[in-house]
């Protein structure tokens, strides 16, 4: 009913807050409106940890969080506190058994804290009149990641599950990421701990999306393209996930500024 | 075709599996970070790392530990906490002379 998909960058709470970060408090504003105007129930948020909530004694390609409720941000988050989030573990158990049936096995995940990938958008996107969500992982750090087509059709399940889960809810969806970052890996910006190696494909990625081209996306989505992207370039694949449960949906608003590495973007009926 | 982006390293995730679970620690144990800021190396006492490992984790040799299997995103939280006396700057400094597992090219010499 909708769908958006922002970035997750853990300085932008802070920076909203102070008196030049009227722009990004803006440009949250405009997806988190197209949100609130579709009055949903609950936020289903497809997100890739970053190594916090799962380490590599068990690391899953793809996990539903159906707990009562998380914790978060267990990383640092300037300016936001740690904080119960609720999670609508009924809603969340259900699709999770709707993707088990449809041949997806994600992780169970019962008990579970959640890094910046997930507070973030919450904190632009949540703030008025807070909703239970469905935290969804999508692998978007260690490779081989799930693959691009997958995740797609993953979002699809997704979309199956909200349908058939009684009662009806109102659920919008949720990605955040960027499409190029590295983040501590070598083609960091001089002087930075972050850079944008690849604007060029973050531009690509926002055409695809302005004209709905999802199927393309997926398909020129390769794993070296990633690999060159930066080390977070995989956090596009929770926004397939997304696109895949929000198939349908109108473009409501989209806003790139060239050389940016991400994207603000809704959908609605 | 099988569609699996990014290049697989876990090889090099299982070498450096001790200096990963040491960096995954930092952000669910402040008092692990208050140790080794007080004491770097008697704070590693108890970690079952390499002599190697433990060496370049000392020393701040970001570039050689990414060599070793240090996943980027987990070895940054060095620097985020300014720990083995490394700031945001010696790390974006030392990380740039690294190449990137898996052969993908390094950051343009722009600086």
């Amino acid at each position: 009913m909708a769908a958006a998909g922002v970035p997750h960058t853990p300085a932008f709470p802070e920076l909203a807050n102070r008196p030049e970060g009227t722009d990004i408090r803006e440009r949250y504003a405009a997806v988190a409106h197209v949100l609130d105007a579709a009055r949903p129930d609950v936020l289903c948020v497809f997100t890739s940890d970053h190594i916090n909530t799962f380490f590599l004694d068990n690391w899953p390609n793809l996990a539903v969080i159906a707990a009562d409720e998380v914790s978060g941000p267990l990383d640092e988050v300037p300016g936001v506190a740690r904080t119960r989030i609720p999670v609508h573990a009924d809603l969340a158990a259900h699709l999770y058994e709707t993707c088990v049936r449809r041949d997806f096995d994600p992780a169970l995940v019962l008990d579970a804290a959640v890094d910046h990938s997930v507070v973030v958008p919450l904190h632009f996107l949540n703030a008025n009149r807070p909703l239970p969500i469905v935290p969804i992982h999508v692998n978007g750090m260690i490779a081989p990641l799930p693959g691009p087509r997958r995740c797609l059709q993953l979002g699809a399940a997704v979309a199956d599950g909200i349908r058939t889960f009684s009662p009806r809810l109102r659920v919008a969806v949720v990605a955040s990421g960027s499409f190029s970052l590295e983040v501590g890996g070598p083609a960091v910006h001089a002087g930075a701990t972050y850079g944008v190696p690849r604007p060029d494909w973050a531009a690509r990625v926002l055409s695809h999306l302005r004209y709905g081209r999802h199927a393309a996306l997926a398909a020129e989505t390769t794993p070296r393209l990633l690999a060159e992207a930066g080390t977070v370039a995989g956090e596009l694949l929770s926004w397939l996930g997304m696109l895949g449960a929000a198939e349908g949906l109108k473009l409501a608003h989209l806003d790139y500024r060239e050389g940016e590495g991400h994207g603000f973007v809704a959908w609605r009926e | 075709m099988a569609s699996s982006p990014g290049a697989s390293d876990i090889r090099g995730l299982r070498a450096a599996y001790t200096v990963n679970r040491l960096c995954h620690r930092l952000h669910r144990d402040p008092d692990l970070v208050r140790r080794l800021r007080e004491g770097p190396e008697r704070a590693l006492a108890d970690w079952p790392l390499t002599a190697e490992d433990r060496r370049l984790l000392l020393t701040g040799d970001i570039a050689a530990l990414y060599g070793r299997g240090a996943h980027p995103v987990l070895l940054v939280r060095i620097a985020a906490l300014s720990l083995f006396g490394v700031t945001a700057d010696d790390y974006s400094r030392r990380i740039r002379t690294a190449g990137r597992r898996g052969g993908a090219p390094r950051a343009p010499t722009d600086a």
